[in-house]
């Protein structure tokens, strides 16, 4: 039971990730995650995300008129070193559509590889030595320390020549953060809590929309808070429920060297994930995720609606 | 009246019967008004673009509508006719532009006519800088309209 525990741990991570919009690409979020007893993983997650609108400056949210969305085929794979660390590769596939008059309406092709991994600190439920006795510890919390790199692999609005033909951000960055679970009825109830620090770096553009540029363009995205907070019920071996609250907080754009005024974005979502396992090395896993289309639960953000459905293989120690 | 510091007065006559000089209008200034000016020392003359359409801009592709002039006196006005304009739509807000915008082109005296695309509701700045007889006419960074785009 201990291991369908924190295989759910990597469930709720995958379903939590933050992917921005179209016109901004493809996106960072935690890896597949390895419980103790694990050696590898290999997932495949398909999603798909419709645009519903934005939320403005003033957080006001703006309904969107036309259709776009974006599906993202992610190919995920985890490998445990030790057991304090592992480390994890995602490659996604992205694809966009959009259906906004006279513009190109599909684009596709391969978005920003990351690369990732957790220091492990604590892990729950572990022997510990109480005098001369062998005891489980009830106390500690699952608790690691998070990082990440993400390459920009995917094609930006550097060398895009159309909206939909964006799948990456074009820049590199960074991630760093803590992930804690803390059980609260053994093999039956969790909470979860995941926040990372992102950290990306100066891009200079030399072709814009795949035209050449003669003027000074340098672009780097503000420092990024992401976090998600999970509850997580365990029905039985084979099924568990998940209900995440997540979001960030983005600084301000910094355009040449100068911040640029209301560039700040926030955004907050919801999701509810069902995990089913057929058989004790394989998951399934569906979610949904909302994106509130009310005023003030973003700025400078796109909300939408997503759906996505995980499968994952695992192989033990 | 193209710049914060600048006011209108109007002086009425009404069949020689009546007289009012100097009424001031109380104007504030709007930071999406679809007339720019600017100054060039090197040309000695102030220049100033007229932003037509869209008067509505919306997501997706706008018809771009823009007329050029320059004076000397603000009170007469030289249509020009051989531009080079460049535009660069720009959404500051979320740090990003757009794709398929066509430069405007000269179509009829003093009106050139482009297309923008504006691939987000929200605010947009527009760009345009400017070109005459190869020399650029517009300062950095160039004249730019705000426009709200739904």
């Amino acid at each position: 039971m201990k291991k369908i525990i924190l295989i759910l741990i990597i469930q709720i991570f995958t379903i939590t990730e933050l992917y921005p919009c179209n016109s901004c690409g493809g996106g960072t979020g935690d890896l597949a995650v390895l419980s103790l007893d694990g050696l590898a993983l290999f997932n495949i997650g398909f999603a798909r995300d419709q645009y519903t609108g934005i939320w403005d400056k003033n957080g006001k949210w703006v309904k969107n008129n036309y259709s776009q969305s974006q599906i993202r085929v992610i190919f995920n794979s985890a490998y445990r070193l030790n057991p304090k660390l592992q480390f994890a590769v995602s490659l996604p596939y992205v694809l966009n559509s959009s259906n906004i008059p006279d513009l190109k309406e599909k684009g596709s092709g391969i978005g920003d590889i990351t690369l990732g991994g957790r220091f492990e600190i604590f892990h729950e439920f572990q022997p510990k030595k109480s005098g001369k006795k062998l005891l489980l510890d009830k106390k500690l919390p699952y608790l690691a320390l998070t990082f990440g790199f993400t390459l920009p692999t995917g094609k930006s609005e550097e060398t895009a020549e159309n909206d939909v033909d964006i799948t990456g951000k074009g820049f590199y960055s960074t991630t760093l953060g803590i992930s804690l679970t803390k059980t609260i009825v053994r093999n039956r109830f969790q909470i979860l809590a995941d926040a990372n620090w992102q950290h990306s770096f100066e891009k200079k553009y030399s072709k814009y929309y795949g035209k050449p540029i003669t003027y000074d363009y340098r672009k780097q995205a503000g420092e990024k808070f992401n976090y998600a907070l999970t509850a997580n019920y365990i029905f039985s071996s084979w099924h568990s429920v998940s209900l995440t609250a997540a979001g960030f907080f983005q600084g301000k754009y910094i355009l040449n060297g100068e911040s640029i005024e209301n560039s700040g974005e926030r955004s907050t979502n919801f999701t509810i994930a069902y995990t089913y396992y057929p058989i004790v090395p394989f998951r399934i896993t569906s979610s949904v995720k909302l994106g509130l289309p009310e005023n003030n639960f973003g700025v400078n953000a796109q909300g939408s609606t997503a759906f996505n459905i995980n499968f994952t293989y695992y192989i033990g120690q | 009246m193209y710049d914060t510091a600048a006011f209108w007065a109007a002086d009425f006559n009404c069949n020689d019967q009546v007289y009012a000089d100097s009424v001031n209008f109380v104007l504030h200034y709007s930071s999406k008004t679809k007339i720019i000016g600017w100054d060039n020392s090197n040309l000695q003359k102030t220049f100033m673009l007229t932003l037509i359409e869209p008067s509505a801009p919306r997501v997706g592709l706008n018809t771009l509508d823009m007329m050029l002039h320059s004076t000397i006196d603000m009170s007469t006005y030289t249509e020009i006719n051989d531009a080079e304009m460049m535009i660069r739509p720009w959404m500051e807000s979320m740090g990003h532009g757009s794709s398929n915008n066509v430069d405007p082109a000269w179509i009829s005296p003093a009106k050139y006519r482009g297309t923008v695309n504006f691939n987000m509701a929200g605010e947009w700045f527009l760009y345009d800088s400017i070109k005459v007889n190869g020399t650029f006419i517009t300062n950095t960074p160039a004249p730019k309209f705000i426009m709200e785009v739904n």
